[in-house]
């Protein structure tokens, strides 16, 4: 399914870059696909499963916005299937667990949030 | 072809420095690295400058050429996150080699912590990070080092502690600097205790925000004794946002340093002073250890061995480095080059190593995204 953009965020699906012609999915927004070169990227929405890469709990918010939050669990999350994202994510996960994402309402936006495969939160 | 040699430094006093905007710290460091050259303004032809939060503008470099005096036939910005001091050196090195400038002057410096507020500056540096991927989370820097720290310490076995041992050292070295931003000493256990700020960093692993400057002239008029060249210096740029970072053990240090020993021939066995960017204890820990100083999860094992300290085989960041110095944006990451030159001089009294003869200096932008490295050697 095509999509707008990393802000069209739903349950159970994360969006990212993939490739029209050899099918890779890119982490971020790069200009050439990292695999072949080819510039025919477009976003897709995709299942968001994948396994946490790093995560930290944020206790001093960079913005009012995000102070009533603390502390908050950010994550890089291999997606299945390649590409690596930034989220949100439930507290006392490790490296390595398995996660899907899910979205949240905080700090006046809707934000993606990984939660331990087989949760719905 | 002419040699680049760093023949004159100079710094402003780091920590709060109230009601003093950039431009009068920058003049300040500057006329202090013009004395202690031996130089007056009108040596100086070329001019390169770093930016400054607290006074964003289209061209700093001409606005503080003319607040100082200066005429110039070169001159402009320079901006790469933390990599931007050692940038700035390795550039004015090149333009020497090439003949395009006889004797520049590098410059950086504002008042990061009194010109603006905390959440301010805070917000400006977390803009390194992607907006949509990255920002729009509430991440900030300590966000993006933590997320790398948390990676690297499962890869490598690293430990809270170990990290702890590298801000108690550079906490110990800032104590024989005057001009140090904080000399109070401090623990391990202090550091293993202070606030958490992003997981598993805590506030002690954290370099202050600090006001300050620091100036060196680069010139290929070396004069008669003792003089520093700039034997030679590296870049590294592999990623710019942690999200696209690779490898946390393959960041680009140390193909920067690489490059840098190779265009100095020299390896690192040849070095006996290092000067290395610490805004953050795993960006020490991180940087040591992808350069090849010592094995990865080895830096804290290090620090208790005395490996770093001025009587150890690796004198580390005498002056205190970003976590005590001192960080006030550019001018931070300069002062460990403006502390690697005066060591090479022998002119760094208190903390004075022995003989130093090599530095190797390195400065990382961003995160662990843009490096730059230099080989700085003594000459007779």
């Amino acid at each position: 399914m095509t999509t707008a953009g990393p802000a069209d965020l739903t349950q159970n699906a994360v969006c990212v870059l993939a490739c029209r012609d050899c099918g890779t999915r890119q982490t971020l927004d790069p200009v050439f696909c990292r695999n072949c070169g080819s510039t025919a990227l477009a976003w897709v929405k995709i299942g968001g499963n994948g396994r946490i890469y790093a995560t930290t709990t944020i206790h001093r918010a960079p913005t009012p916005a995000f102070r009533p939050l603390v502390p908050y669990t950010l994550a890089l999350v291999d997606l299945e299937g390649g590409a690596r994202i930034m989220g949100h994510c439930a507290p006392g996960l490790a490296i390595g667990n398995a996660v899907h994402a899910t979205i949240c309402d905080a700090a006046g936006v809707t934000l993606m949030r990984f939660v331990s495969a087989g949760e719905t939160r | 072809m002419a040699d680049p040699f760093i023949i004159g430094v100079g710094n402003t006093r780091f920590g709060r420095l109230d009601a003093v905007g950039p431009i009068e710290l920058m003049a300040e460091a500057a006329t202090a690295a013009l004395d202690d050259a031996g130089l007056e303004r009108g040596a100086i032809d070329g001019l390169l400058c770093g930016y400054a939060t607290t006074l964003p503008h289209l061209m700093l470099s001409d606005v503080f050429a003319e607040r100082f005096g200066l005429s110039l036939s070169y001159a402009h910005g320079v901006q790469l996150g933390g990599a931007t001091g050692a940038a700035m050196l390795m550039l004015a090195g090149d333009l020497i080699r090439a003949g395009r400038c006889r004797t520049l002057l590098v410059v950086a410096g504002e008042n990061r912590l009194s010109g603006q507020s905390r959440d301010q500056s805070i917000q400006t540096l977390a803009q390194v990070g992607q907006p949509e991927f990255e920002v729009r989370n509430g991440a900030s820097v300590p966000a993006y080092y933590a997320l790398l720290a948390s990676r690297y310490m499962y890869e490598t076995g690293t430990t809270e502690a170990d990290l702890a041992e590298l801000a108690v050292l550079m906490r110990a070295h800032a104590m024989l600097h005057d001009d140090a931003h904080l000399r109070a000493p401090i623990t391990s256990d202090e550091v293993l205790a202070s606030r958490p700020i992003a997981t598993p960093l805590k506030l002690l692993d954290c370099c202050p925000i600090s006001d300050g400057a620091v100036a060196m002239i680069v010139s290929a008029d070396s004069g008669a004794g003792v003089r520093v060249r700039i034997s030679g210096s590296g870049q590294a740029h592999l990623h710019q946002h942690i999200s696209a970072m690779r490898d946390v053990r393959d960041t680009g240090a140390a193909r920067s340093a690489a490059c840098a020993f190779a265009e100095a021939r020299r390896t690192l066995a040849d070095v006996d002073y290092l000067a290395i960017y610490d805004s953050f204890t795993i960006t020490l820990a991180m940087l040591l250890e992808e350069i090849g100083v010592v094995p990865p999860g080895h830096a804290g094992t290090a620090v208790r061995d005395g490996v770093f300290g001025a009587a150890g085989r690796y004198p580390l960041n005498l002056h205190g480095g970003l976590l005590s110095f001192g960080h006030s944006g550019v001018a931070g990451g300069l002062a460990h080059a403006a502390e690697a030159v005066r060591q090479l001089y022998g002119v760094a009294g208190a903390r004075q190593v022995r003989d130093a003869s090599c530095a190797l200096v390195h400065g990382d932008g961003g995160v662990l995204s843009a490096h730059v490295s230099l080989v700085l050697e003594r000459t007779a």
